[in-house]
């Protein structure tokens, strides 16, 4: 038996923390178990990774290291789907599972993968039903390990009062915790976990001597990170009511991310690359920008 | 406040600008947002001169969203790396070998580890030396980018994760922060301002100010971090003004170590208004209130500014 | 008379004798600034230590009368001063720089900078060992501390040596096929503060050897690009490593390039390694730097006394010149590497670099002797290089395993004791 369970999520939703429920809850059912996050140059809200491998047998978890081959993928935001630097589904095991944070139903997330378990739920609203904000961490650690079929509830308890205990996390906020991570507990199903196959064979290439500039680590591209589209990040989106709008500029200038641009005395928000952080929102002096949950705005 | 400013208003801040959408650093990020204005009123012929700190990140392979130039040298040592361009710039220039117009300006950007701590002998001798340059300190308080562990520039109280409060520790950060203006101002450099991101004018017109300096023109902004400081990310700006209105970030200049204020409050919101709204401060208010530590920021702060309307407004109080 | 000396002893008899130029007796620090100064650089951070300090003051001095014209910016440490002199490359200045020991070691973490950056500039290091303990003694841990930064090294014997291979330093580093930082080093007191009669150049013909420092996409206004960018990918790392150690390798073949027109303009010849009466020779001494004269001395009296000893002198460490050594060492009977310095828990560093160049050769000596000796200026003498040398025919005699070499004399033992004896007051101790 051999689960590889990757993690996929944004900087602040708790991947990390997710995946240690998972492995510490593992641990605590008797399995051998790895865990570990990647750290990146992303910050708050840009795409992370984080990875759980359990087995029965010591010598299974010999490989250290990413997992390229999971047969479990938890996705804490469905906007990373199409997120091309996230990518959460690829390699996944044919027959494995993925389990998606979001509130549409499974036809409409256009999935092009054939062949696997997709399994849905809106984690984001029972946490901020109850505990009352949005902490990712508990809901999808939990689901985890129940879709794992392996570990029982007295483990899973135990391993998120550890984990949140950790991360500062007591008294009362901790018990609703435990109540948000029994009910995402008692939502799932075991799910197929097929062991993960041989990975793709690879091919190895010969360097050679590049000629300059190529070797050298530069960027000549000035002015290029529009392209990542950091609108994926938003949680919550920004409408500005142009009719309530006094055209004062505030909301432009106290932009971090500069998407606000004032055209021919109009507004013109990039929500490819607006990050959701409301600053507008909590600056425009006659409140003309309310905003609306991002799953809810399309 | 100069009645002569090109910026009368916040609509003359409307120009071109430098920093594109699409950084890797935090939603709501203080000091993305600073760097976005400073660049603005600088212009586009710049390069940057970075330290280790969150805004590396910004310019990792195969992104930049800057518009002008970038180099990243080490943690300590951005304003020797300046030295070398702008000495480089200065000698061909002079040699004849490149005309004037490829000149750029040099500026510095670093957190405030990098300022406060581990760079401090560099900024001190680049300053000494009296090098044409701009220094940009975003100032969050903490080292952030390695997961906010407190920094020399950590205010009294500020949980992080090197001071985390417990019942033996009950205060968190136990020293005071220390003070790179006046440390800087002892080198009397011609210019030298703390800027905040919710002052956006006075940013631009201290900015428009220094320029007319040559030598050392050093900014230190204070920079919300909403992870780090513990608060939600539309409170970036809300949480930098409170700042500047309880009086813990003095807006002022100092022209040869000749210190100015640029803004003076005349009547202080009390600081518990800034404190508590942070989770770095949370245990300072519950689960009781320490109430020793918050009078003593408060009579700190209250102390400073006693003594600016004294000397500025020639008011005793 | 001094330059028919010079071109009769290096052997230059098929060239015309060049251009009349007498000698100058000069220092190694001296003879290293007048490089900078033909080379024109144009920029110098620097900061002052114990031995490089004259090279700096000379340099300030032409700057200051108005012989020279460069930009001497003098840095609150090394690690800024590196820092600044990589910077200052990337802009498109040509930048020389000096340092030694604690100074290089300060910048450390520079130079792995620098030569990522792919800075092209030309570094000074006047070898002195490094503390602790503390000494204004050379030895070469400085220097071969360095040797995984991804510098070009290079190591002067002569103080004529010190200025042309900075001018060949030049060369090398900034071919497009290079792109890396040189280290051109030297010995403490040995050189650095010994004079001895130097040629100088012409500058005219400085010129036409090294022509001016063009950078790839230097800082410029209209022109911008982002330097030193962050690469967090595995693979973008490793593809820029490799990028240098490729790099680094094309090095050995671009100095020879160069060393053979520096000869065609200077009638003086170098190549990666020196070869001493070696290649008749049954045994061989390698060693490095000025250290080598004293060995040269040993190989002629050996020679005398009828043994066929010669000596290789490694003028290259990085890159390291596998072949030329492998060539030079083929089919000997016995090798003594002679460090100058120590790895504590492993020996001597050369001895590691030669044996692992040699190692799978099918023409390899068959016995390989490491020797330390000249740590923290210890004098090497004759007598102490006859020791060695007769070991090392013991050892092929009787087949035994040679073991390594701590150099130390009986003299040398006494001082310590009676230095001890003061240091502790009194009979404390037996040794
Ligand atoms: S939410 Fe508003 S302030 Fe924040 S990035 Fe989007 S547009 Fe800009
Ligand atoms: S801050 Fe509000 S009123 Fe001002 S321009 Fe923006 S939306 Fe309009
Ligand atoms: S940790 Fe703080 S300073 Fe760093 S990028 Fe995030 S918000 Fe900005």
């Amino acid at each position: 038996m051999l689960i590889y369970a990757r993690f996929h999520g944004r900087g602040g939703h708790g991947v990390k923390t997710a995946s240690r429920i998972l492995g510490t809850s593992a641990h605590l059912e008797g399995f051998h178990v790895q865990d570990f996050p990647i750290y990146g140059a992303e910050r708050r809200g840009a795409p992370v990774t984080a990875f759980t491998k359990i087995s029965d047998d010591p010598l299974k978890l010999l490989d250290r290291g990413y997992i390229f081959n999971p047969n479990l993928v938890l996705v804490s935001d469905e906007s990373l789907l199409s997120d091309p630097i996230a990518n959460p589904l690829s390699g996944i095991q044919t027959g494995g599972t993925a389990f998606i944070n979001t509130t549409k139903n499974i036809d409409h997330l256009q999935i092009k993968h054939d062949n696997i378990n997709i399994v849905v739920g809106d984690v984001t609203g029972l946490s901020l039903r109850y505990v009352g904000r949005v902490v990712l961490s508990t809901g999808i650690g939990a689901i985890a390990t129940k879709l794992t079929g392996m570990i029982r509830w007295n483990s899973l308890e135990e391993a998120v009062k550890e984990e949140l205990q950790e991360i500062g996390i007591k008294g009362e906020l901790l018990e609703k915790n435990i109540l948000l991570a029994k009910t995402c507990f008692e939502l799932v199903y075991p799910a197929p976990l097929p062991p993960p196959s041989q990975q793709k064979k690879y091919k190895i290439v010969e360097l050679n001597w590049t000629h300059p500039p190529y070797n050298i680590p530069e960027i000549w591209n000035i002015g290029n990170t529009k392209i990542r589209k950091t609108g994926s990040w938003r949680v919550f989106k920004p409408l500005i009511n142009l009719e309530k709008c006094t055209r004062c500029s505030l909301c432009v200038i106290y932009c971090p991310e500069g998407v606000i641009e004032m055209v021919d005395n109009s507004l013109v928000v990039d929500y490819d690359n607006c990050k959701g952080c409301l600053i507008c929102f909590n600056e425009c002096p006659v409140k003309a920008i309310s905003y609306v949950r991002e799953a809810e705005a399309v | 406040m100069s009645s002569n400013s090109r910026y009368r208003s916040i609509k003359d801040l409307l120009s071109e600008d430098y920093v594109v959408a699409g950084t890797p650093l935090c939603s709501g990020c203080g000091a993305i947002l600073t760097l976005r204005i400073f660049h603005k009123i600088l212009g586009g012929n710049v390069v940057w001169v970075n330290a280790a700190g969150c805004v590396t990140l910004m310019v990792n392979y195969p992104f930049t969203p800057l518009k002008s130039s970038w180099m990243y040298t080490a943690m300590a040592c951005a304003p020797a790396g300046a030295q070398g361009i702008r000495d480089a710039l200065d000698i061909l220039m002079e040699k004849g070998r490149i005309p004037v117009d490829q000149d750029l300006k040099v500026a510095v950007i670093t957190g405030d580890g990098a300022a406060y701590d581990i760079g401090l002998q560099s900024s001190s001798g680049a300053i000494y030396r009296g090098l044409d340059f701009y220094y940009l300190c975003y100032d969050n308080e903490a080292y952030g980018n390695t997961g906010f562990q407190f920094s020399s520039a950590t205010p009294l109280g500020s949980r992080t994760a090197t001071s985390p409060p417990t019942p033996l520790n009950p205060e968190g950060y136990k020293k005071k922060k220390k003070d790179l203006f006046e440390i800087w101002r002892a080198h009397k450099p011609p210019y030298l301002a703390t800027i905040s991101p919710s002052h956006p004018l006075d940013i631009a017109r201290k900015i428009e100010k220094a320029e007319k300096y040559r030598g050392p023109k050093l900014f230190i902004a204070i920079s919300p971090c909403p992870p780090g400081w513990g608060f939600e990310t539309m409170e970036t700006v809300r949480m930098a003004r409170l700042a500047v209105e309880t009086g813990i970030w003095p807006l002022k200049e100092a022209i040869y170590g000749e210190v100015k204020h640029t803004y003076i409050p005349r009547k202080l919101k009390p600081v518990e208004e800034y404190l508590k709204t942070q989770a770095r401060f949370r245990h300072l208010f519950y689960p009781v209130k320490n109430a020793e530590i918050i009078q003593t920021i408060q009579g700190e702060i209250e102390e400073y500014w006693r003594e600016v309307y004294r000397r500025e407004l020639g008011e005793n109080i | 008379m001094i330059r028919t000396k010079l071109i009769l002893e290096l052997g230059f008899k098929r060239y015309l004798v060049p251009p009349v130029k007498r000698a100058v007796m000069m220092t190694g620090n001296t003879a290293a600034a007048w490089a900078a100064r033909l080379a024109e650089v144009d920029y110098i951070p620097a900061y002052p230590i114990t031995p490089q300090t004259e090279i700096i003051e000379k340099l300030a001095e032409w700057i200051a009368n108005g012989e020279m014209k460069a930009k001497l910016t003098i840095l609150e440490s090394e690690h800024s001063m590196l820092t600044a002199a990589g910077t200052g490359a990337l802009s498109g200045a040509r930048v020389f720089t000096a340092t030694s020991s604690q100074g290089l070691l300060y910048a450390y973490e520079m130079l792995y900078n620098v030569a990522g950056w792919r800075a092209p500039i030309v570094l000074v290091n006047v070898s002195r060992a490094v503390a602790a303990p503390i000494t204004l003694e050379p030895d070469h841990n400085d220097f071969l501390s360095t040797r995984d930064s991804g510098f070009i090294l290079l190591h002067a014997e002569t103080c004529q040596e010190v200025l042309d291979l900075i001018l060949i330093a030049y060369r090398v580093s900034e071919d497009y096929r290079v792109l890396l930082p040189s280290i051109v080093n030297m010995d403490g007191f040995h050189i650095s503060f010994t004079r001895e009669p130097v040629i100088l150049p012409e500058i005219e013909e400085v010129r036409r050897f090294l022509p001016r420092y063009n950078y790839v996409n230097p800082f410029r206004a209209g022109k911008h690009s982002a330097k030193g960018v962050t690469v967090l990918r595995p693979p973008l790392y490793s593809f820029y490593k490799y990028q240098m150690h490729f790099s680094s390798l094309n090095a050995v073949k671009v100095f020879k390039e160069a060393c053979s027109e520096f000869e065609e303009h200077f009638a003086r010849r170098y190549d990666v390694v020196e070869k001493y009466m070696l290649d008749d020779a049954e045994y061989a001494i390698v060693m490095m730097g000025s250290f080598s004269t004293i060995g040269k001395k040993a190989v002629r009296i050996f020679r005398e006394e009828g043994f066929s000893v010669g000596l290789l002198k490694i003028r290259m460490v990085r890159p390291f010149p596998k072949e030329d050594i492998r060539e030079a060492l083929k089919n000997k009977k016995g090798v003594i590497v002679i460090d100058q310095n120590i790895s504590p828990g492993f020996g001597g560093i050369l001895y590691g670099e030669i044996c692992s160049a040699l190692y799978g050769f099918r023409d390899r000596p068959p016995l390989i002797l490491s020797v330390i000796g000249g740590v923290g200026g210890k004098t090497l003498t004759i007598d102490e290089i006859r020791y060695v040398f007769e070991y090392l025919l013991d050892c092929e005699r009787s087949g035994k395993e040679p073991r390594p070499i701590l150099l130390f004399r009986e003299d040398e033992l006494e001082e310590v004791k009676s230095l001890l004896k003061v240091g502790f007051g009194g009979d404390v101790f037996q040794l």
